[in-house]
Protein backbone atom coordinates (compact mmCIF):
# COMPACT_ATOMS: atom_id res chain seq x y z
CA UNK A 1 0.00 0.00 0.00
CA UNK A 2 2.83 2.32 0.95
CA UNK A 3 4.60 1.60 -2.31
CA UNK A 4 1.38 2.40 -4.22
CA UNK A 5 1.13 5.83 -2.58
CA UNK A 6 4.85 6.39 -3.16
CA UNK A 7 4.50 5.59 -6.87
CA UNK A 8 1.36 7.68 -7.21
CA UNK A 9 3.02 10.60 -5.40
CA UNK A 10 6.06 10.32 -7.63
CA UNK A 11 3.86 10.29 -10.73
CA UNK A 12 2.03 13.41 -9.57
CA UNK A 13 5.34 15.16 -8.84
CA UNK A 14 6.67 14.19 -12.27
CA UNK A 15 3.57 15.64 -13.87
CA UNK A 16 3.82 18.83 -11.84
CA UNK A 17 7.49 19.31 -12.76
CA UNK A 18 6.68 18.91 -16.45
CA UNK A 19 3.76 21.33 -16.23
CA UNK A 20 6.01 23.78 -14.36
CA UNK A 21 8.66 23.40 -17.11
CA UNK A 22 6.07 23.99 -19.81
CA UNK A 23 4.84 27.16 -18.10
CA UNK A 24 8.41 28.39 -17.62
CA UNK A 25 9.07 27.76 -21.30
CA UNK A 26 6.03 29.86 -22.27
CA UNK A 27 7.12 32.66 -19.95
CA UNK A 28 10.65 32.46 -21.33
CA UNK A 29 9.38 32.74 -24.92
CA UNK A 30 7.32 35.79 -23.97
CA UNK A 31 9.86 37.72 -21.93
CA UNK A 32 13.12 36.87 -23.68
CA UNK A 33 11.87 36.87 -27.29
CA UNK A 34 14.36 34.10 -28.08
CA UNK A 35 15.78 33.61 -31.54
CA UNK A 36 17.76 30.64 -32.84
CA UNK A 37 20.15 31.19 -35.74
CA UNK A 38 21.84 28.32 -37.57
CA UNK A 39 24.96 29.27 -39.47
CA UNK A 40 24.87 25.77 -40.98
CA UNK A 41 21.73 23.62 -41.18
CA UNK A 42 23.89 20.49 -40.93
CA UNK A 43 23.97 21.17 -37.19
CA UNK A 44 20.22 20.67 -36.96
CA UNK A 45 20.53 17.34 -38.75
CA UNK A 46 23.50 16.26 -36.62
CA UNK A 47 21.49 16.87 -33.44
CA UNK A 48 19.04 14.17 -34.47
CA UNK A 49 21.70 11.47 -34.12
CA UNK A 50 23.34 12.51 -30.89
CA UNK A 51 25.85 15.30 -30.47
CA UNK A 52 27.70 17.13 -27.75
CA UNK A 53 26.56 20.74 -27.68
CA UNK A 54 28.97 23.27 -26.23
CA UNK A 55 28.23 26.87 -25.40
CA UNK A 56 29.57 29.89 -23.59
CA UNK A 57 28.15 30.24 -20.08
CA UNK A 58 26.73 33.66 -19.37
CA UNK A 59 24.03 33.02 -16.76
CA UNK A 60 22.43 30.40 -14.51
CA UNK A 61 19.51 30.54 -16.93
CA UNK A 62 21.58 29.08 -19.80
CA UNK A 63 21.01 25.48 -18.73
CA UNK A 64 17.26 25.92 -18.97
CA UNK A 65 17.20 28.37 -21.89
CA UNK A 66 19.10 26.34 -24.50
CA UNK A 67 17.15 23.03 -24.29
CA UNK A 68 13.86 24.95 -24.54
CA UNK A 69 14.97 26.27 -27.92
CA UNK A 70 15.96 22.86 -29.27
CA UNK A 71 12.63 21.12 -29.07
CA UNK A 72 13.36 18.87 -32.06
CA UNK A 73 15.84 16.91 -29.94
CA UNK A 74 16.08 15.77 -26.33
CA UNK A 75 18.89 17.66 -24.67
CA UNK A 76 20.54 16.57 -21.44
CA UNK A 77 22.39 19.28 -19.55
CA UNK A 78 25.53 18.74 -17.52
CA UNK A 79 25.04 20.61 -14.26
CA UNK A 80 27.27 21.09 -11.23
CA UNK A 81 26.31 19.16 -8.10
CA UNK A 82 26.40 22.46 -6.22
CA UNK A 83 23.04 23.19 -7.88
CA UNK A 84 21.79 19.68 -8.56
CA UNK A 85 21.92 18.69 -4.87
CA UNK A 86 20.10 21.74 -3.50
CA UNK A 87 17.11 20.58 -1.50
CA UNK A 88 14.17 21.89 -3.57
CA UNK A 89 15.96 22.00 -6.92
CA UNK A 90 17.05 18.37 -6.64
CA UNK A 91 13.47 17.12 -6.79
CA UNK A 92 13.07 19.14 -10.00
CA UNK A 93 16.42 18.34 -11.64
CA UNK A 94 16.22 14.59 -11.12
CA UNK A 95 12.90 14.51 -12.97
CA UNK A 96 14.33 16.35 -15.95
CA UNK A 97 17.23 15.53 -18.29
CA UNK A 98 20.04 16.94 -16.15
CA UNK A 99 23.28 15.08 -15.44
CA UNK A 100 25.16 16.07 -12.28
CA UNK A 101 28.91 16.52 -12.12
CA UNK A 102 31.04 17.23 -9.07
CA UNK A 103 33.59 19.82 -10.12
CA UNK A 104 35.50 19.56 -6.86
CA UNK A 105 36.83 16.07 -7.47
CA UNK A 106 37.74 13.74 -10.32
CA UNK A 107 34.14 12.77 -11.02
CA UNK A 108 33.64 10.41 -13.96
CA UNK A 109 30.12 9.29 -13.06
CA UNK A 110 28.57 11.77 -15.47
CA UNK A 111 30.31 10.09 -18.40
CA UNK A 112 28.30 6.83 -18.63
CA UNK A 113 25.10 8.85 -18.27
CA UNK A 114 26.14 11.27 -21.01
CA UNK A 115 27.27 8.42 -23.23
CA UNK A 116 23.99 6.53 -22.75
CA UNK A 117 22.10 9.65 -23.85
CA UNK A 118 24.34 10.11 -26.88
CA UNK A 119 24.00 6.44 -27.87
CA UNK A 120 20.25 6.94 -27.69
CA UNK A 121 20.54 9.74 -30.26
CA UNK A 122 20.00 12.53 -27.73
CA UNK A 123 22.20 15.57 -27.24
CA UNK A 124 24.27 16.57 -24.23
CA UNK A 125 24.81 20.24 -23.50
CA UNK A 126 28.05 21.11 -21.74
CA UNK A 127 29.48 24.47 -20.71
CA UNK A 128 33.21 23.75 -21.04
CA UNK A 129 34.20 26.93 -19.22
CA UNK A 130 33.06 25.09 -16.09
CA UNK A 131 31.63 28.25 -14.53
CA UNK A 132 29.76 31.38 -15.48
CA UNK A 133 31.58 34.23 -17.16
CA UNK A 134 31.82 37.02 -14.58
CA UNK A 135 31.53 40.56 -16.01
CA UNK A 136 31.91 39.18 -19.51
CA UNK A 137 35.33 37.67 -18.76
CA UNK A 138 35.64 34.39 -20.65
CA UNK A 139 37.11 31.32 -19.03
CA UNK A 140 39.38 28.81 -20.78
CA UNK A 141 37.71 25.55 -21.79
CA UNK A 142 38.33 22.40 -19.75
CA UNK A 143 38.89 19.57 -22.18
CA UNK A 144 37.02 16.84 -20.21
CA UNK A 145 33.88 17.41 -22.29
CA UNK A 146 35.69 15.72 -25.17
CA UNK A 147 36.00 12.34 -23.44
CA UNK A 148 32.51 11.10 -24.45
CA UNK A 149 33.13 12.56 -27.90
CA UNK A 150 36.29 10.47 -28.14
CA UNK A 151 34.60 7.32 -26.87
CA UNK A 152 31.64 7.54 -29.25
CA UNK A 153 32.98 9.62 -32.15
CA UNK A 154 29.98 11.95 -32.10
CA UNK A 155 30.08 15.49 -33.49
CA UNK A 156 30.55 18.58 -31.35
CA UNK A 157 28.24 21.47 -32.11
CA UNK A 158 29.45 24.91 -31.01
CA UNK A 159 26.87 27.42 -29.86
CA UNK A 160 26.86 30.96 -28.56
CA UNK A 161 24.36 32.41 -26.14
CA UNK A 162 23.99 36.11 -26.67
CA UNK A 163 22.04 38.58 -24.55
CA UNK A 164 21.75 39.48 -20.90
CA UNK A 165 18.33 37.98 -20.11
CA UNK A 166 16.74 41.39 -19.77
CA UNK A 167 12.95 41.38 -20.01
CA UNK A 168 11.65 42.05 -23.53
CA UNK A 169 15.18 42.20 -24.92
CA UNK A 170 15.96 39.54 -27.49
CA UNK A 171 18.02 36.59 -26.29
CA UNK A 172 19.83 34.76 -29.08
CA UNK A 173 21.28 31.32 -29.59
CA UNK A 174 23.65 31.08 -32.53
CA UNK A 175 24.51 27.55 -33.65
CA UNK A 176 27.65 26.84 -35.65
CA UNK A 177 28.74 24.02 -37.92
CA UNK A 178 29.23 20.54 -36.44
CA UNK A 179 32.88 19.83 -35.68
CA UNK A 180 34.20 16.40 -36.46
CA UNK A 181 37.30 16.01 -34.34
CA UNK A 182 39.87 13.26 -34.72
CA UNK A 183 40.45 12.38 -31.08
CA UNK A 184 41.61 8.82 -31.60
CA UNK A 185 44.90 9.62 -33.29
CA UNK A 186 48.07 8.40 -31.65
CA UNK A 187 49.75 10.48 -28.98
CA UNK A 188 49.17 11.54 -25.40
CA UNK A 189 45.48 11.86 -24.64
CA UNK A 190 45.75 15.12 -22.71
CA UNK A 191 47.63 16.81 -25.58
CA UNK A 192 45.14 15.59 -28.18
CA UNK A 193 42.17 16.75 -26.12
CA UNK A 194 43.82 20.08 -25.29
CA UNK A 195 44.37 20.97 -28.97
CA UNK A 196 40.83 19.90 -29.88
CA UNK A 197 39.45 21.84 -26.93
CA UNK A 198 41.30 24.96 -28.12
CA UNK A 199 39.65 24.58 -31.53
CA UNK A 200 36.22 24.27 -29.89
CA UNK A 201 36.90 27.27 -27.64
CA UNK A 202 37.87 29.40 -30.65
CA UNK A 203 34.69 28.34 -32.50
CA UNK A 204 32.36 29.13 -29.60
CA UNK A 205 33.92 32.51 -28.84
CA UNK A 206 34.00 33.46 -32.53
CA UNK A 207 30.26 32.69 -32.70
CA UNK A 208 29.69 34.73 -29.53
CA UNK A 209 31.59 37.70 -31.02
CA UNK A 210 29.62 37.39 -34.25
CA UNK A 211 26.33 37.24 -32.33
CA UNK A 212 27.17 40.48 -30.51
CA UNK A 213 28.26 42.29 -33.67
CA UNK A 214 25.09 41.35 -35.61
CA UNK A 215 22.62 42.23 -32.84
CA UNK B 1 41.58 -12.32 -11.26
CA UNK B 2 44.95 -12.07 -9.51
CA UNK B 3 47.03 -8.91 -9.00
CA UNK B 4 49.32 -9.72 -11.91
CA UNK B 5 46.40 -9.93 -14.32
CA UNK B 6 44.89 -6.72 -12.91
CA UNK B 7 48.22 -4.94 -13.28
CA UNK B 8 48.59 -6.11 -16.90
CA UNK B 9 45.08 -4.89 -17.75
CA UNK B 10 45.71 -1.52 -16.08
CA UNK B 11 48.94 -1.08 -18.04
CA UNK B 12 47.13 -1.96 -21.26
CA UNK B 13 44.43 0.57 -20.41
CA UNK B 14 46.98 3.32 -19.68
CA UNK B 15 48.93 2.65 -22.87
CA UNK B 16 45.92 2.30 -25.17
CA UNK B 17 43.69 5.03 -23.72
CA UNK B 18 46.22 7.62 -22.61
CA UNK B 19 48.93 7.07 -25.20
CA UNK B 20 51.65 6.24 -22.66
CA UNK B 21 54.72 4.49 -24.04
CA UNK B 22 54.63 0.88 -22.74
CA UNK B 23 58.41 0.84 -22.27
CA UNK B 24 58.40 3.59 -19.64
CA UNK B 25 55.35 2.32 -17.79
CA UNK B 26 56.78 0.32 -14.91
CA UNK B 27 54.85 -0.68 -11.78
CA UNK B 28 56.59 1.95 -9.68
CA UNK B 29 56.91 5.03 -11.86
CA UNK B 30 54.69 7.87 -10.55
CA UNK B 31 51.84 8.51 -12.98
CA UNK B 32 51.45 12.23 -12.29
CA UNK B 33 53.76 15.28 -12.15
CA UNK B 34 57.42 14.25 -12.02
CA UNK B 35 56.79 10.73 -13.31
CA UNK B 36 54.77 10.14 -16.47
CA UNK B 37 53.22 13.61 -16.15
CA UNK B 38 49.54 12.75 -16.38
CA UNK B 39 46.93 15.40 -15.57
CA UNK B 40 43.34 15.66 -14.35
CA UNK B 41 41.88 14.73 -17.75
CA UNK B 42 43.95 11.56 -17.76
CA UNK B 43 42.68 10.72 -14.28
CA UNK B 44 39.08 10.95 -15.56
CA UNK B 45 39.94 8.54 -18.35
CA UNK B 46 41.60 6.19 -15.85
CA UNK B 47 38.49 6.26 -13.65
CA UNK B 48 36.20 5.65 -16.62
CA UNK B 49 38.44 2.85 -17.93
CA UNK B 50 38.71 1.10 -14.56
CA UNK B 51 34.97 1.32 -14.05
CA UNK B 52 34.37 -0.19 -17.49
CA UNK B 53 37.07 -2.88 -17.23
CA UNK B 54 36.67 -3.96 -13.60
CA UNK B 55 33.37 -2.44 -12.46
CA UNK B 56 35.24 -0.60 -9.70
CA UNK B 57 34.20 3.01 -9.08
CA UNK B 58 37.04 5.39 -8.24
CA UNK B 59 35.05 8.60 -8.35
CA UNK B 60 35.79 10.70 -5.30
CA UNK B 61 38.69 8.61 -4.00
CA UNK B 62 41.81 10.47 -2.90
CA UNK B 63 45.05 10.84 -4.83
CA UNK B 64 46.89 7.91 -3.22
CA UNK B 65 45.50 5.07 -5.39
CA UNK B 66 46.53 7.00 -8.51
CA UNK B 67 50.18 7.26 -7.48
CA UNK B 68 51.44 4.44 -9.71
CA UNK B 69 50.37 1.19 -11.36
CA UNK B 70 51.10 -0.72 -8.16
CA UNK B 71 48.75 1.43 -6.06
CA UNK B 72 46.04 1.34 -8.75
CA UNK B 73 46.34 -2.44 -8.86
CA UNK B 74 46.07 -2.70 -5.08
CA UNK B 75 42.97 -0.49 -5.06
CA UNK B 76 41.25 -2.47 -7.81
CA UNK B 77 42.18 -5.81 -6.20
CA UNK B 78 40.80 -4.63 -2.87
CA UNK B 79 37.51 -3.40 -4.30
CA UNK B 80 36.98 -5.96 -7.04
CA UNK B 81 34.88 -8.25 -4.88
CA UNK B 82 32.79 -5.41 -3.37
Amino acid sequence: MNSFFKKAGNGVLNGLVHIFTFILRLVMYIIYLPKVEYTDLKAREAMKNGAVLIANHTSHKDGFFVPQLLLHTKTYVLITRKWYDKKFLNSVFRRLPYIPINLNEADAEWMPQAEAALKNGDCVLIFPEGKREENGVREPFHSGFLLPVRHLDVPVIPMAISGDYKIFRRQKLVIGSPLKLDLNKSGRLSNILKSASDICEAEVFALADKAVSTK
Amino acid sequence: MNEQEISAKIKELLCNNLGIDAEVLTDDIPLFSDGIGLDSIDSLEIIAGIDEEFGVSMTGVGKEPFYNVKSLTAYVAEHLQD
